[in-house]
Protein backbone atom coordinates (compact mmCIF):
# COMPACT_ATOMS: atom_id res chain seq x y z
CA UNK A 1 0.00 0.00 0.00
CA UNK A 2 2.77 2.41 0.86
CA UNK A 3 4.74 1.88 -2.31
CA UNK A 4 1.94 3.21 -4.45
CA UNK A 5 1.71 6.54 -2.66
CA UNK A 6 2.82 9.65 -4.47
CA UNK A 7 4.87 11.56 -1.97
CA UNK A 8 5.24 14.58 -4.21
CA UNK A 9 1.67 15.74 -3.69
CA UNK A 10 1.39 19.35 -2.53
CA UNK A 11 -1.14 22.02 -1.89
CA UNK A 12 -0.24 25.63 -2.65
CA UNK A 13 -0.61 28.29 -0.02
CA UNK A 14 -3.30 30.24 -1.84
CA UNK A 15 -5.70 27.32 -2.20
CA UNK A 16 -5.05 26.29 1.37
CA UNK A 17 -5.76 29.78 2.72
CA UNK A 18 -8.84 29.96 0.58
CA UNK A 19 -10.46 26.64 1.38
CA UNK A 20 -9.21 25.58 4.77
CA UNK A 21 -11.18 27.96 7.05
CA UNK A 22 -14.44 26.93 5.46
CA UNK A 23 -13.52 23.29 5.73
CA UNK A 24 -12.66 23.71 9.40
CA UNK A 25 -15.99 25.43 10.09
CA UNK A 26 -17.80 22.67 8.32
CA UNK A 27 -16.00 20.10 10.43
CA UNK A 28 -17.08 21.89 13.57
CA UNK A 29 -20.68 21.82 12.41
CA UNK A 30 -20.35 18.10 11.75
CA UNK A 31 -18.93 17.55 15.20
CA UNK A 32 -22.01 19.21 16.68
CA UNK A 33 -24.20 17.09 14.46
CA UNK A 34 -22.50 13.99 15.84
CA UNK A 35 -23.40 15.10 19.32
CA UNK A 36 -27.02 15.58 18.37
CA UNK A 37 -27.19 12.26 16.55
CA UNK A 38 -25.31 10.37 19.26
CA UNK A 39 -22.70 9.22 16.76
CA UNK A 40 -19.36 8.30 18.38
CA UNK A 41 -16.17 8.74 16.40
CA UNK A 42 -12.64 7.43 16.85
CA UNK A 43 -9.77 8.98 14.92
CA UNK A 44 -6.43 7.20 14.95
CA UNK A 45 -3.20 8.85 13.85
CA UNK A 46 -0.18 6.74 13.08
CA UNK A 47 2.90 7.70 11.12
CA UNK A 48 6.64 8.02 10.99
CA UNK A 49 8.53 10.09 13.53
CA UNK A 50 8.53 13.71 12.34
CA UNK A 51 5.74 13.03 9.85
CA UNK A 52 3.62 15.77 11.36
CA UNK A 53 1.19 13.82 13.53
CA UNK A 54 1.53 16.26 16.38
CA UNK A 55 0.96 19.40 14.33
CA UNK A 56 -1.91 17.87 12.37
CA UNK A 57 -3.63 16.83 15.59
CA UNK A 58 -3.06 20.32 16.96
CA UNK A 59 -4.74 21.80 13.92
CA UNK A 60 -7.61 19.35 14.24
CA UNK A 61 -8.06 19.94 17.96
CA UNK A 62 -8.05 23.70 17.57
CA UNK A 63 -10.83 23.48 14.98
CA UNK A 64 -13.12 21.36 17.16
CA UNK A 65 -15.29 22.08 20.17
CA UNK A 66 -13.13 20.84 23.08
CA UNK A 67 -16.13 19.61 25.04
CA UNK A 68 -16.84 17.09 22.33
CA UNK A 69 -13.58 15.22 22.07
CA UNK A 70 -10.82 13.70 24.13
CA UNK A 71 -7.26 13.39 22.95
CA UNK A 72 -5.35 10.28 24.01
CA UNK A 73 -1.60 10.27 23.52
CA UNK A 74 -0.58 6.63 23.56
CA UNK A 75 2.89 5.56 24.58
CA UNK A 76 4.35 2.40 26.11
CA UNK A 77 1.97 0.65 28.53
CA UNK A 78 2.39 1.61 32.15
CA UNK A 79 2.77 -0.96 34.90
CA UNK A 80 -0.91 -1.11 35.87
CA UNK A 81 -1.81 -1.44 32.21
CA UNK A 82 0.49 -4.43 31.86
CA UNK A 83 -1.48 -6.23 34.53
CA UNK A 84 -4.45 -6.62 32.23
CA UNK A 85 -5.03 -7.84 28.69
CA UNK A 86 -3.22 -5.54 26.27
CA UNK A 87 -6.39 -4.08 24.78
CA UNK A 88 -7.82 -3.15 28.17
CA UNK A 89 -6.23 0.29 28.19
CA UNK A 90 -7.84 1.10 24.85
CA UNK A 91 -11.29 -0.01 25.93
CA UNK A 92 -10.99 2.54 28.74
CA UNK A 93 -10.69 5.23 26.10
CA UNK A 94 -13.57 4.26 23.87
CA UNK A 95 -15.85 7.30 23.78
CA UNK A 96 -19.52 7.47 24.76
CA UNK A 97 -22.06 8.13 22.03
CA UNK A 98 -21.87 11.56 20.48
CA UNK A 99 -18.26 12.16 21.43
CA UNK A 100 -15.01 11.89 19.56
CA UNK A 101 -11.79 10.26 20.68
CA UNK A 102 -8.55 11.17 18.93
CA UNK A 103 -5.57 8.88 19.33
CA UNK A 104 -2.00 10.09 18.87
CA UNK A 105 -0.59 6.61 18.25
CA UNK A 106 -2.88 3.76 19.18
CA UNK A 107 -3.37 0.05 19.59
CA UNK A 108 -1.31 -0.34 16.44
CA UNK A 109 1.74 0.17 18.61
CA UNK A 110 1.49 -3.50 19.45
CA UNK A 111 2.21 -4.52 15.85
CA UNK A 112 4.50 -1.59 15.07
CA UNK A 113 6.87 -0.30 17.73
CA UNK A 114 6.51 -3.37 19.95
CA UNK A 115 7.19 -5.62 16.98
CA UNK A 116 10.17 -3.76 15.52
CA UNK A 117 11.83 -3.27 18.88
CA UNK A 118 11.20 -6.89 19.88
CA UNK A 119 9.31 -5.97 23.03
CA UNK A 120 6.70 -8.69 22.52
CA UNK A 121 7.27 -12.18 21.14
CA UNK A 122 6.17 -12.87 17.57
CA UNK A 123 3.28 -15.08 18.62
CA UNK A 124 1.72 -12.22 20.53
CA UNK A 125 2.00 -9.54 17.90
CA UNK A 126 0.66 -11.93 15.28
CA UNK A 127 -2.32 -12.61 17.55
CA UNK A 128 -2.73 -8.88 17.86
CA UNK A 129 -3.81 -8.47 14.22
CA UNK A 130 -6.84 -10.58 14.93
CA UNK A 131 -7.50 -8.82 18.22
CA UNK A 132 -7.34 -5.46 16.44
CA UNK A 133 -9.69 -6.34 13.60
CA UNK A 134 -12.18 -7.84 16.03
CA UNK A 135 -11.98 -4.81 18.31
CA UNK A 136 -12.62 -2.46 15.39
CA UNK A 137 -15.43 -4.62 14.13
CA UNK A 138 -17.07 -4.74 17.57
CA UNK A 139 -17.07 -0.97 17.61
CA UNK A 140 -18.24 -0.37 14.07
CA UNK A 141 -20.99 -2.99 14.39
CA UNK A 142 -22.31 -0.97 17.28
CA UNK A 143 -22.37 2.21 15.20
CA UNK A 144 -18.98 3.77 15.95
CA UNK A 145 -17.22 5.58 13.15
CA UNK A 146 -13.53 4.80 12.89
CA UNK A 147 -10.92 6.77 10.97
CA UNK A 148 -7.38 5.53 10.63
CA UNK A 149 -4.80 7.91 9.22
CA UNK A 150 -1.24 7.04 8.39
CA UNK A 151 1.10 9.95 7.71
CA UNK A 152 3.71 8.74 5.25
CA UNK A 153 7.03 10.36 4.43
CA UNK A 154 10.11 9.05 2.66
CA UNK A 155 13.37 8.23 4.37
CA UNK A 156 15.04 11.28 2.83
CA UNK A 157 12.25 13.56 3.95
CA UNK A 158 12.48 12.16 7.47
CA UNK A 159 16.20 12.87 7.59
CA UNK A 160 15.65 16.41 6.32
CA UNK A 161 13.07 17.02 9.00
CA UNK A 162 15.23 15.63 11.75
CA UNK A 163 18.08 17.86 10.61
CA UNK A 164 15.86 20.91 10.51
CA UNK A 165 14.49 20.22 13.97
CA UNK A 166 17.88 19.43 15.45
CA UNK A 167 19.39 22.67 14.15
CA UNK A 168 17.16 25.00 16.20
CA UNK A 169 17.52 24.86 19.98
CA UNK A 170 13.78 25.48 20.29
CA UNK A 171 12.90 22.24 18.56
CA UNK A 172 16.01 20.15 19.10
CA UNK A 173 14.46 18.27 22.02
CA UNK A 174 12.03 16.61 19.63
CA UNK A 175 14.74 14.57 17.95
CA UNK A 176 16.12 11.91 20.27
CA UNK A 177 18.76 9.24 19.82
CA UNK A 178 15.92 6.76 19.61
CA UNK A 179 14.48 8.62 16.62
CA UNK A 180 17.80 8.45 14.81
CA UNK A 181 17.94 4.74 15.49
CA UNK A 182 14.47 4.28 14.07
CA UNK A 183 15.64 6.22 11.03
CA UNK A 184 18.51 3.76 10.53
CA UNK A 185 15.97 0.95 10.55
CA UNK A 186 13.51 2.67 8.24
CA UNK A 187 13.21 -0.47 6.16
CA UNK A 188 12.23 -2.66 9.11
CA UNK A 189 9.57 -0.17 10.02
CA UNK A 190 8.39 -0.06 6.41
CA UNK A 191 7.89 -3.83 6.46
CA UNK A 192 5.99 -3.62 9.74
CA UNK A 193 3.72 -0.86 8.43
CA UNK A 194 3.02 -2.69 5.21
CA UNK A 195 2.03 -5.85 7.03
CA UNK A 196 -0.14 -3.94 9.47
CA UNK A 197 -2.04 -2.29 6.65
CA UNK A 198 -2.41 -5.50 4.76
CA UNK A 199 -3.91 -7.26 7.74
CA UNK A 200 -6.02 -4.53 9.25
CA UNK A 201 -7.33 -2.67 6.23
CA UNK A 202 -10.88 -3.95 6.45
CA UNK A 203 -14.20 -3.00 4.99
CA UNK A 204 -15.44 -1.69 8.30
CA UNK A 205 -12.25 0.19 9.17
CA UNK A 206 -10.14 1.13 6.15
CA UNK A 207 -6.81 2.90 6.36
CA UNK A 208 -6.32 6.32 4.80
CA UNK A 209 -2.72 6.89 3.75
CA UNK A 210 -1.87 10.57 3.84
CA UNK A 211 1.04 11.73 1.67
CA UNK A 212 2.59 13.84 4.36
CA UNK A 213 5.51 15.51 2.60
CA UNK A 214 3.64 18.81 2.34
CA UNK A 215 2.12 19.90 5.62
CA UNK A 216 -0.71 21.88 4.03
CA UNK A 217 -1.70 18.96 1.90
CA UNK A 218 -1.63 16.70 4.98
CA UNK A 219 -4.01 18.82 6.97
CA UNK A 220 -6.28 19.44 4.05
CA UNK A 221 -6.58 15.78 3.20
CA UNK A 222 -7.27 14.80 6.81
CA UNK A 223 -10.02 17.38 7.14
CA UNK A 224 -11.43 16.54 3.74
CA UNK A 225 -11.64 12.82 4.57
CA UNK A 226 -13.34 13.50 7.88
CA UNK A 227 -15.83 15.91 6.35
CA UNK A 228 -16.72 13.66 3.43
CA UNK A 229 -17.32 10.56 5.52
CA UNK A 230 -19.22 12.39 8.24
CA UNK A 231 -21.47 14.07 5.70
CA UNK A 232 -22.18 10.70 4.20
CA UNK A 233 -23.06 9.21 7.58
CA UNK A 234 -25.03 12.08 8.98
CA UNK A 235 -26.77 13.17 5.79
CA UNK A 236 -29.21 16.03 6.25
CA UNK A 237 -28.81 16.19 10.02
CA UNK A 238 -25.96 18.67 9.80
CA UNK A 239 -26.71 21.68 11.94
CA UNK A 240 -25.23 24.85 10.43
CA UNK A 241 -25.74 27.07 13.39
CA UNK A 242 -24.46 29.58 15.90
CA UNK A 243 -22.34 28.28 18.78
CA UNK A 244 -25.07 28.83 21.36
CA UNK A 245 -27.46 26.28 19.93
CA UNK A 246 -25.90 23.32 21.70
CA UNK A 247 -26.73 24.81 25.12
CA UNK A 248 -30.38 25.08 24.25
CA UNK A 249 -30.74 21.41 23.51
CA UNK A 250 -32.26 18.96 25.99
CA UNK A 251 -29.71 17.14 28.13
CA UNK A 252 -29.44 13.63 26.83
CA UNK A 253 -30.94 10.82 28.85
CA UNK A 254 -31.75 12.94 31.91
CA UNK A 255 -35.35 11.82 31.94
CA UNK A 256 -34.52 8.33 30.78
CA UNK A 257 -35.98 8.97 27.35
CA UNK A 258 -34.44 7.67 24.16
CA UNK A 259 -32.16 9.92 22.21
CA UNK A 260 -33.36 10.97 18.79
CA UNK A 261 -33.19 8.32 16.13
CA UNK A 262 -31.56 5.71 18.31
CA UNK A 263 -33.13 2.28 18.76
CA UNK A 264 -32.43 0.22 21.94
CA UNK A 265 -28.80 0.24 22.93
CA UNK A 266 -28.05 -3.27 21.72
CA UNK A 267 -28.26 -2.51 18.04
CA UNK A 268 -26.66 0.11 15.88
CA UNK A 269 -28.15 3.58 15.57
CA UNK A 270 -30.34 3.75 12.47
CA UNK A 271 -28.74 5.41 9.51
CA UNK A 272 -25.34 5.76 11.12
CA UNK A 273 -23.84 2.38 10.34
CA UNK A 274 -21.00 1.71 8.01
CA UNK A 275 -21.71 -0.86 5.29
CA UNK A 276 -22.72 -3.97 7.16
CA UNK A 277 -20.16 -6.68 7.36
CA UNK A 278 -21.82 -9.97 6.48
CA UNK A 279 -20.41 -13.15 7.92
CA UNK A 280 -20.05 -14.55 4.41
CA UNK A 281 -17.53 -11.93 3.32
CA UNK A 282 -14.54 -13.80 1.98
CA UNK A 283 -12.66 -10.87 0.48
CA UNK A 284 -10.68 -10.08 3.57
CA UNK A 285 -7.14 -11.18 4.18
CA UNK A 286 -7.31 -14.56 5.97
CA UNK A 287 -5.80 -13.18 9.12
CA UNK A 288 -8.33 -10.42 9.24
CA UNK A 289 -11.38 -12.66 9.22
CA UNK A 290 -12.76 -14.09 12.41
CA UNK A 291 -11.47 -17.60 12.97
CA UNK A 292 -14.95 -19.09 13.36
CA UNK A 293 -16.41 -20.56 10.24
CA UNK A 294 -19.11 -18.25 8.92
CA UNK A 295 -21.46 -21.23 8.63
CA UNK A 296 -23.52 -22.59 11.45
CA UNK A 297 -20.70 -24.72 12.78
CA UNK A 298 -19.75 -22.08 15.35
CA UNK A 299 -19.31 -23.77 18.62
CA UNK A 300 -16.57 -25.10 20.87
CA UNK A 301 -13.33 -23.52 19.81
CA UNK A 302 -9.95 -25.13 19.87
CA UNK A 303 -7.57 -22.77 21.55
CA UNK B 1 -28.98 -28.96 26.64
CA UNK B 2 -30.70 -27.61 29.71
CA UNK B 3 -32.74 -30.78 29.77
CA UNK B 4 -29.54 -32.70 30.44
CA UNK B 5 -29.32 -31.21 33.90
CA UNK B 6 -30.52 -33.74 36.43
CA UNK B 7 -32.62 -31.65 38.73
CA UNK B 8 -33.23 -34.51 41.13
CA UNK B 9 -29.66 -34.52 42.40
CA UNK B 10 -29.53 -33.68 46.07
CA UNK B 11 -27.09 -33.87 48.91
CA UNK B 12 -27.86 -34.46 52.54
CA UNK B 13 -27.26 -31.92 55.26
CA UNK B 14 -24.54 -34.09 56.85
CA UNK B 15 -22.62 -34.51 53.63
CA UNK B 16 -22.95 -30.82 52.96
CA UNK B 17 -21.70 -29.90 56.42
CA UNK B 18 -18.80 -32.27 55.95
CA UNK B 19 -17.71 -31.09 52.52
CA UNK B 20 -18.28 -27.37 52.65
CA UNK B 21 -15.47 -26.32 55.04
CA UNK B 22 -12.90 -28.39 53.11
CA UNK B 23 -13.93 -26.84 49.84
CA UNK B 24 -13.88 -23.34 51.20
CA UNK B 25 -10.40 -23.87 52.59
CA UNK B 26 -9.18 -25.27 49.28
CA UNK B 27 -10.52 -22.20 47.55
CA UNK B 28 -8.70 -20.00 50.02
CA UNK B 29 -5.43 -21.78 49.30
CA UNK B 30 -6.01 -21.61 45.57
CA UNK B 31 -6.87 -17.92 45.96
CA UNK B 32 -3.44 -17.38 47.40
CA UNK B 33 -1.89 -19.20 44.43
CA UNK B 34 -3.86 -16.95 42.09
CA UNK B 35 -2.26 -13.98 43.78
CA UNK B 36 1.22 -15.46 43.73
CA UNK B 37 1.03 -16.60 40.12
CA UNK B 38 -0.56 -13.34 39.05
CA UNK B 39 -3.46 -14.83 37.13
CA UNK B 40 -6.61 -12.76 36.71
CA UNK B 41 -9.59 -14.93 37.57
CA UNK B 42 -13.19 -14.50 36.60
CA UNK B 43 -16.22 -16.37 37.92
CA UNK B 44 -19.50 -15.79 36.12
CA UNK B 45 -22.75 -16.82 37.79
CA UNK B 46 -25.83 -16.82 35.65
CA UNK B 47 -29.17 -18.52 35.99
CA UNK B 48 -32.85 -17.97 36.27
CA UNK B 49 -34.27 -15.56 38.80
CA UNK B 50 -34.26 -17.10 42.29
CA UNK B 51 -31.73 -19.71 41.22
CA UNK B 52 -29.61 -19.00 44.26
CA UNK B 53 -26.74 -16.99 42.79
CA UNK B 54 -26.57 -14.72 45.80
CA UNK B 55 -26.07 -17.62 48.17
CA UNK B 56 -23.33 -19.04 45.97
CA UNK B 57 -21.47 -15.76 46.02
CA UNK B 58 -21.73 -15.65 49.77
CA UNK B 59 -20.43 -19.15 50.35
CA UNK B 60 -17.76 -18.80 47.73
CA UNK B 61 -16.32 -15.67 49.24
CA UNK B 62 -16.81 -16.60 52.88
CA UNK B 63 -13.31 -17.96 53.37
CA UNK B 64 -11.51 -16.11 50.56
CA UNK B 65 -9.08 -13.38 51.46
CA UNK B 66 -11.24 -10.25 51.17
CA UNK B 67 -8.38 -8.25 49.73
CA UNK B 68 -8.15 -10.58 46.76
CA UNK B 69 -11.56 -10.46 45.18
CA UNK B 70 -14.29 -8.11 43.99
CA UNK B 71 -17.91 -8.94 43.41
CA UNK B 72 -19.87 -7.20 40.70
CA UNK B 73 -23.62 -7.48 40.76
CA UNK B 74 -24.88 -6.49 37.37
CA UNK B 75 -27.78 -4.15 37.27
CA UNK B 76 -29.66 -2.74 34.34
CA UNK B 77 -27.29 -0.28 32.68
CA UNK B 78 -27.67 3.23 33.98
CA UNK B 79 -28.31 6.13 31.64
CA UNK B 80 -24.66 7.02 31.78
CA UNK B 81 -23.60 3.50 30.89
CA UNK B 82 -26.05 3.40 28.00
CA UNK B 83 -24.04 6.12 26.34
CA UNK B 84 -21.11 3.77 26.05
CA UNK B 85 -20.60 0.57 24.13
CA UNK B 86 -22.25 -2.34 25.95
CA UNK B 87 -18.91 -4.07 26.53
CA UNK B 88 -17.32 -0.96 28.00
CA UNK B 89 -18.55 -1.44 31.55
CA UNK B 90 -17.31 -5.02 31.63
CA UNK B 91 -13.92 -4.05 30.32
CA UNK B 92 -13.75 -1.64 33.20
CA UNK B 93 -14.41 -4.45 35.69
CA UNK B 94 -11.85 -6.90 34.34
CA UNK B 95 -9.64 -7.89 37.27
CA UNK B 96 -5.98 -7.14 37.18
CA UNK B 97 -3.43 -9.94 37.28
CA UNK B 98 -3.71 -11.80 40.58
CA UNK B 99 -7.23 -10.74 41.52
CA UNK B 100 -10.55 -12.51 41.37
CA UNK B 101 -13.71 -10.93 39.96
CA UNK B 102 -17.02 -12.61 40.66
CA UNK B 103 -19.88 -11.59 38.46
CA UNK B 104 -23.37 -12.06 39.85
CA UNK B 105 -24.86 -11.46 36.43
CA UNK B 106 -22.59 -10.55 33.55
CA UNK B 107 -22.31 -9.69 29.87
CA UNK B 108 -24.53 -12.68 29.22
CA UNK B 109 -27.41 -10.71 30.65
CA UNK B 110 -27.12 -8.55 27.56
CA UNK B 111 -27.77 -11.61 25.41
CA UNK B 112 -30.79 -12.60 27.45
CA UNK B 113 -32.47 -9.24 27.27
CA UNK B 114 -31.29 -8.39 23.80
CA UNK B 115 -31.86 -11.55 21.83
CA UNK B 116 -35.29 -12.62 22.89
CA UNK B 117 -36.90 -9.26 22.39
CA UNK B 118 -35.22 -8.75 19.04
CA UNK B 119 -36.21 -12.19 17.86
CA UNK B 120 -36.12 -11.30 14.21
CA UNK B 121 -32.61 -9.93 14.41
CA UNK B 122 -30.61 -13.10 14.57
CA UNK B 123 -27.64 -11.35 13.12
CA UNK B 124 -27.46 -9.32 16.31
CA UNK B 125 -27.26 -12.50 18.37
CA UNK B 126 -24.61 -14.03 16.14
CA UNK B 127 -22.61 -10.87 16.40
CA UNK B 128 -22.90 -10.98 20.17
CA UNK B 129 -21.74 -14.60 20.37
CA UNK B 130 -18.75 -13.70 18.27
CA UNK B 131 -18.00 -10.61 20.31
CA UNK B 132 -18.34 -12.46 23.60
CA UNK B 133 -16.13 -15.30 22.41
CA UNK B 134 -13.56 -12.83 21.27
CA UNK B 135 -13.76 -10.87 24.51
CA UNK B 136 -13.20 -14.03 26.53
CA UNK B 137 -10.40 -15.17 24.25
CA UNK B 138 -8.54 -11.93 24.77
CA UNK B 139 -8.80 -12.59 28.49
CA UNK B 140 -7.61 -16.20 28.29
CA UNK B 141 -4.78 -15.20 25.93
CA UNK B 142 -3.61 -12.92 28.68
CA UNK B 143 -3.77 -15.79 31.17
CA UNK B 144 -7.15 -15.30 32.80
CA UNK B 145 -8.96 -18.27 34.33
CA UNK B 146 -12.62 -18.04 33.43
CA UNK B 147 -15.35 -20.24 34.96
CA UNK B 148 -18.97 -19.81 33.99
CA UNK B 149 -21.93 -21.37 35.72
CA UNK B 150 -25.55 -21.55 34.67
CA UNK B 151 -27.78 -22.50 37.57
CA UNK B 152 -30.81 -24.29 36.30
CA UNK B 153 -33.97 -24.65 38.36
CA UNK B 154 -37.23 -26.23 37.35
CA UNK B 155 -40.14 -23.84 36.69
CA UNK B 156 -42.07 -25.11 39.73
CA UNK B 157 -39.17 -24.64 42.07
CA UNK B 158 -38.57 -21.18 40.67
CA UNK B 159 -42.16 -20.15 41.29
CA UNK B 160 -42.08 -21.58 44.78
CA UNK B 161 -38.95 -19.64 45.64
CA UNK B 162 -40.26 -16.41 44.19
CA UNK B 163 -43.34 -16.75 46.36
CA UNK B 164 -41.22 -17.24 49.44
CA UNK B 165 -39.04 -14.34 48.40
CA UNK B 166 -41.99 -12.04 47.98
CA UNK B 167 -42.34 -12.12 51.75
CA UNK B 168 -38.66 -11.33 52.32
CA UNK B 169 -37.59 -8.53 49.98
CA UNK B 170 -34.21 -8.18 51.72
CA UNK B 171 -32.92 -11.19 49.81
CA UNK B 172 -32.66 -9.17 46.62
CA UNK B 173 -29.34 -7.43 46.78
CA UNK B 174 -28.92 -4.42 44.61
CA UNK B 175 -31.02 -5.61 41.71
CA UNK B 176 -34.51 -6.90 41.23
CA UNK B 177 -35.17 -9.98 39.10
CA UNK B 178 -36.69 -7.71 36.47
CA UNK B 179 -33.71 -8.03 34.25
CA UNK B 180 -33.96 -11.80 34.30
CA UNK B 181 -36.48 -13.83 32.35
CA UNK B 182 -39.80 -13.87 34.22
CA UNK B 183 -40.93 -17.27 35.45
CA UNK B 184 -43.88 -17.49 33.09
CA UNK B 185 -41.79 -16.89 29.96
CA UNK B 186 -39.35 -19.68 30.60
CA UNK B 187 -39.88 -21.58 27.38
CA UNK B 188 -39.02 -18.69 25.12
CA UNK B 189 -35.80 -18.13 26.99
CA UNK B 190 -34.81 -21.75 27.39
CA UNK B 191 -33.94 -22.23 23.75
CA UNK B 192 -31.97 -19.00 23.84
CA UNK B 193 -30.04 -20.18 26.88
CA UNK B 194 -29.36 -23.54 25.26
CA UNK B 195 -28.03 -21.75 22.22
CA UNK B 196 -25.71 -19.41 23.94
CA UNK B 197 -24.30 -21.99 26.31
CA UNK B 198 -23.43 -24.08 23.28
CA UNK B 199 -22.02 -21.18 21.31
CA UNK B 200 -19.94 -19.57 23.98
CA UNK B 201 -18.52 -22.58 25.78
CA UNK B 202 -14.86 -22.76 24.82
CA UNK B 203 -11.85 -24.66 26.13
CA UNK B 204 -10.54 -21.61 27.86
CA UNK B 205 -13.88 -20.44 29.18
CA UNK B 206 -16.22 -23.39 29.66
CA UNK B 207 -19.79 -23.29 30.87
CA UNK B 208 -20.86 -25.59 33.66
CA UNK B 209 -24.52 -26.42 33.89
CA UNK B 210 -25.51 -26.73 37.54
CA UNK B 211 -28.73 -28.38 38.73
CA UNK B 212 -30.19 -25.83 41.08
CA UNK B 213 -33.22 -27.41 42.68
CA UNK B 214 -31.35 -28.48 45.78
CA UNK B 215 -29.45 -25.48 47.11
CA UNK B 216 -26.94 -27.55 49.02
CA UNK B 217 -26.13 -29.55 45.94
CA UNK B 218 -25.72 -26.38 43.89
CA UNK B 219 -23.25 -24.96 46.36
CA UNK B 220 -21.15 -28.09 46.68
CA UNK B 221 -21.17 -28.65 42.94
CA UNK B 222 -20.10 -25.11 42.10
CA UNK B 223 -17.43 -24.88 44.76
CA UNK B 224 -15.92 -28.24 43.90
CA UNK B 225 -15.98 -27.53 40.13
CA UNK B 226 -14.35 -24.19 40.76
CA UNK B 227 -11.68 -25.71 42.98
CA UNK B 228 -11.02 -28.30 40.27
CA UNK B 229 -10.77 -25.73 37.48
CA UNK B 230 -8.52 -23.42 39.47
CA UNK B 231 -6.19 -26.16 40.61
CA UNK B 232 -5.90 -27.46 37.04
CA UNK B 233 -5.18 -24.01 35.65
CA UNK B 234 -2.67 -23.17 38.36
CA UNK B 235 -1.17 -26.68 38.38
CA UNK B 236 -1.45 -26.74 42.13
CA UNK B 237 -3.19 -29.25 44.33
CA UNK B 238 -4.26 -27.93 47.72
CA UNK B 239 -3.52 -30.40 50.49
CA UNK B 240 -6.55 -32.18 51.81
CA UNK B 241 -6.71 -32.37 55.57
CA UNK B 242 -7.13 -35.93 56.69
CA UNK B 243 -10.39 -36.29 58.53
CA UNK B 244 -9.89 -37.24 62.11
CA UNK B 245 -11.70 -40.43 62.86
CA UNK B 246 -14.07 -40.06 65.77
CA UNK B 247 -13.05 -42.25 68.62
CA UNK B 248 -15.76 -44.65 69.49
Amino acid sequence: MLEKTDLSLKLDKATYKDQMPELADHLLALQRACWVAGLPVLIVFEGWDASGKGTTIQKLASSLDPRGFKLHPIRAPRSHERRRPWMWRFWQKVPPRGEWAIFDRSWYGRVLVERVEGVVPEKEWRQAFRDITEFERTLTDEGYLLFKFFLHISKTEQKQRFDRLARKPKTAWQVTAEDWEHHQHYQDWFVAYEEAFERTDTEWAPWTIIEATDRRYTRFKVFQTLVNTLEQQLGPRIVEEEPSTIDQQEPRGSDGSEKQDLPPFQSSPAGTKLPKQTTANQDLHPAATVPYAPSSSEGAEET
Amino acid sequence: MLQAADLTLTISQEEYDEQLPGLQTSLHTLGRQIYLKERPTIVVLEGWAAAGKGEVVRRLTQKLDPRGYSVYAVDLPTNEELNFHYQYRFWKQIPEAGRIAIFDGSWYRQLLTGCVELEQENSVCKRMYREINHFERQLTDFGAIISKFWIHVSPDEQLRRLEVRADEPVQNWKHSPEDLPPADQREAYESLVNEFILRTSTLGAPWTLVPGNCQRYTLIHILSTLAGQWSEALEFQPKQKKKKKKKK
